[in-house]
């Protein structure tokens, strides 16, 4: 084991992937001088020619890469921005998402897209301060969102190994997080879900940035109720059994995400829980979400509208025993 | 050519004689209030009064000073991520300026926009945009509605070598010329889009050129003389009022700091410019310095008078500071108020929980 950043992690995951598949090659804004810190040294160990700095034409770069993969490379796009994917939504979803089907299975689209400083980087205002995963997943795009520096390196294996277009978001309150993590090399595969507590009374699924503050809450509540901590990891596909046996246990479910509430991913975790284990509830399930709200620039704002520990104790309390 | 005085202080010199000193004046001191602007907020930044991000516009106040006294109040301007600049110069409360940049209620978004997003629609400052070319046809835009009212104001869009890459500001571009929508897109080529030089992003010589592709006229000037610009930009305002023709110009400048406040932090183990290089753009075609070579040489004012005005400014940027620190935070709880034009129906928008 050694102790690692995050952010490391993700250094180390783009050094493997370009090791390991010869047809593979990163591009996006400003990653030869790696200024969101996740591309450090690629161009200097694999070349310009594996790592590009595509001009600021998001629709354009997308289109290139799915161009690249259809004729069998497997391309890495990262993001400056967490809310590029709107720049490129037609790509990503009218074409990535959709040529595997529409050509019965005649092409696959082996895309990587990684989103670093997801969610709410502070400060950033409306336009740089999204998690666009649930718009995504309801496009049927796969979604991966590690918390951990172990699940980051774990999942991005997977993704990268994907023969479908994967989208991996890096929150920005997660990234500067440091863990143990195994030397020796290990996979995490896509669509299972981890316990990240055990508990007997509140089953609490949280989602990327929202984890560590339940985490935080579960400790805090510890004396008077057991809360039992579930990290899908992966949005889609989803480990539906993880959560529901979960739930089976406890009785009782509150989901956290830390994106819009409406059509929002704690909206269909909460959906399928009421509908697979209704008969194993004792109160109704609850989410906590971001309001459906644009993230302002001030700070008091900013939090107001933000899944915040208050809120996630405020929930929890209400269906707890 | 002597360091004291490059060329450009003498191309300055030469065109002196045309002007009124007090345009002259405007001049001199909205290009020292844009920086001093500058290098309050930066200061406010690494104080860490600042919330967010900020993009200092630094070394490239004359392209802003140049075009905005080239409109007039009635017309429009749409801005950038780097958009202190064209705000200030557009004639916005420098106050309310400072005070968004601290996310205070008193700011022009009141806490809303900070950096990235300043207004004023009274000025037609219609934003600047955190997306890169998104602004451009909000410009077009307000001359698509300009041109539906048959009035006769003029917008320009600022945006800079990176954006110039976007499809969107090509197929503005395009829209503008078959519609013959009163527009000036305004290139600002500071060479970088972030740590991207232009000559690795950018096809063709010059940005200018593409207009050809448009049917529009295209011309690149010197973005670090102010004169230069204000007179491209006065005969190009002139020329589209009267015509409903778009045109584009590029103006050549240089940012003299990173692209964002962190940029320092982020990159300070790998730099993709020279330090050399940004000296010699300080040294040969700051806006400021030349400008005001060129004004004692010609004896438009003394040393004393610009002394006095740089003085002036400073002390405005410190009351403007003070009251942005002074100013209160907006309440967290008014978050949800103007999502939408009516918002009576309940849990709406909808709470986090």
């Amino acid at each position: 084991m050694s102790n690692q950043s995050y952010i490391s992690t993700i250094i180390q995951s783009y050094h493997e992937s370009l090791e390991d598949y010869d047809d593979t090659f990163i591009i996006g804004e400003d990653i030869q001088h790696a200024l969101m810190g996740t591309t450090r040294d690629l161009v200097d160990e694999f070349g310009k020619e594996r790592v590009w700095d595509a001009p600021i034409s998001e629709q354009g770069f997308h289109g290139l890469a799915i161009g690249a993969a259809m004729d069998g490379k497997r391309p890495i796009i990262e993001y400056q921005i967490n809310t590029m994917a709107y720049m490129a939504m037609d790509q990503l979803v009218n074409n990535a998402q959709k040529l595997r089907h529409m050509t019965y299975g005649q092409v696959s689209i082996p895309l990587t897209i990684t989103v670093p400083q997801a969610g709410t980087p502070g400060g950033s205002a409306a336009q740089h301060s999204d998690n666009p995963y649930p718009s995504l997943l309801n496009l049927g795009i796969k979604t991966v969102v590690p918390s951990t520096p172990y699940d980051q390196l774990g999942l991005f294996r997977s993704a990268v190994a994907e023969d479908d277009p994967v989208m991996v978001f890096w929150p920005a309150p997660v990234i500067g997080n440091r863990a143990e993590v195994p030397d020796e090399h290990y996979t995490i595969p896509l669509g299972e879900a981890d316990i990240k507590r055990e508990g007997e009374d509140v089953t609490v699924v949280a989602i990327g940035e929202t984890v560590p503050d339940v985490l935080s809450v579960a400790e805090t509540l510890a004396p008077e109720v057991s809360i039992e901590v579930v990290d899908p990891r992966t949005l889609l596909p989803l480990d539906e059994e993880a959560i529901l046996e979960s739930v089976e246990k406890t009785g009782r479910a509150v989901v956290v995400d830390a994106t819009n509430r409406t059509c929002g991913t704690a909206g269909e975790i909460a959906s399928r829980i009421s509908d697979k284990a209704f008969w194993y509830l004792d109160a109704p399930v609850k989410r906590v979400t971001r309001a459906d709200v644009p993230v302002s620039y001030s700070p008091p704002e900013e939090q107001f509208v933000i899944p915040d520990e208050e809120t996630i104790t405020e929930a929890i309390r209400d269906v707890a025993p | 050519m002597s360091q004291d005085y490059p060329e450009q202080v003498q191309t300055q010199q030469a065109g002196l004689s045309n002007y009124d000193s007090e345009l002259l004046r405007r001049m001199y001191r909205m290009m020292r209030e844009i920086r001093e602007f500058e290098y309050t907020a930066d200061d406010l930044s690494d104080a860490g009064e600042i919330p967010g991000p900020i993009h200092l516009y630094l070394g490239q106040e004359a392209v802003a000073v140049g075009a905005s006294l080239a409109l007039g109040e009635d017309d429009v301007i749409a801005s950038t991520h780097r958009g202190h600049g064209h705000v200030l110069a557009k004639g916005a409360d420098i106050d309310r300026m400072m005070a968004e940049l601290v996310g205070k209620e008193t700011g022009l978004n009141r806490g809303r926009g900070g950096s990235m997003h300043m207004v004023d629609f009274s000025l037609g400052i219609f934003g600047c945009n955190a997306i890169v070319g998104a602004s451009v046809p909000h410009a077009a835009g307000a001359a698509f509605s300009s041109k539906m009212d048959g009035d006769d104001r003029v917008s320009v869009s600022f945006f800079g070598d990176g954006a110039s890459n976007q499809g969107v500001v090509h197929e503005t571009m395009n829209m503008a010329s078959i519609w013959d929508l009163p527009v000036v897109f305004l290139c600002e080529n500071n060479q970088y889009g972030v740590s991207t030089s232009q000559e690795d992003a950018v096809a063709g010589e010059q940005i200018s050129e593409r207009a050809d592709s448009y049917d529009m006229d295209g011309k690149t000037i010197n973005g670090q003389n102010v004169l230069e610009v204000y007179e491209t930009i006065q005969e190009a305002v002139k020329t589209t009022r009267e015509t409903s023709r778009p045109r584009l110009v590029e103006c050549k400048t240089y940012r003299y700091k990173g692209h964002f406040s962190g940029e320092k932090d982020l990159l300070r183990d790998r730099p993709y410019r020279a330090e050399e290089e940004i000296e010699e753009w300080r040294r040969e075609r700051d806006p400021i310095d030349t400008f005001r070579k060129a004004l004692i040489k010609e004896d438009v004012f003394t040393e004393e008078t610009l002394d006095q005005i740089d003085a002036d400014v400073k002390a405005r940027l410190e009351d403007a500071a003070e009251f942005a620190l002074e100013s209160e935070y907006p309440s967290g709880d008014r978050a949800p108020e103007y999502t939408y034009s009516e918002q009576s129906y309940p849990n709406f928008p909808a709470e986090k929980y």
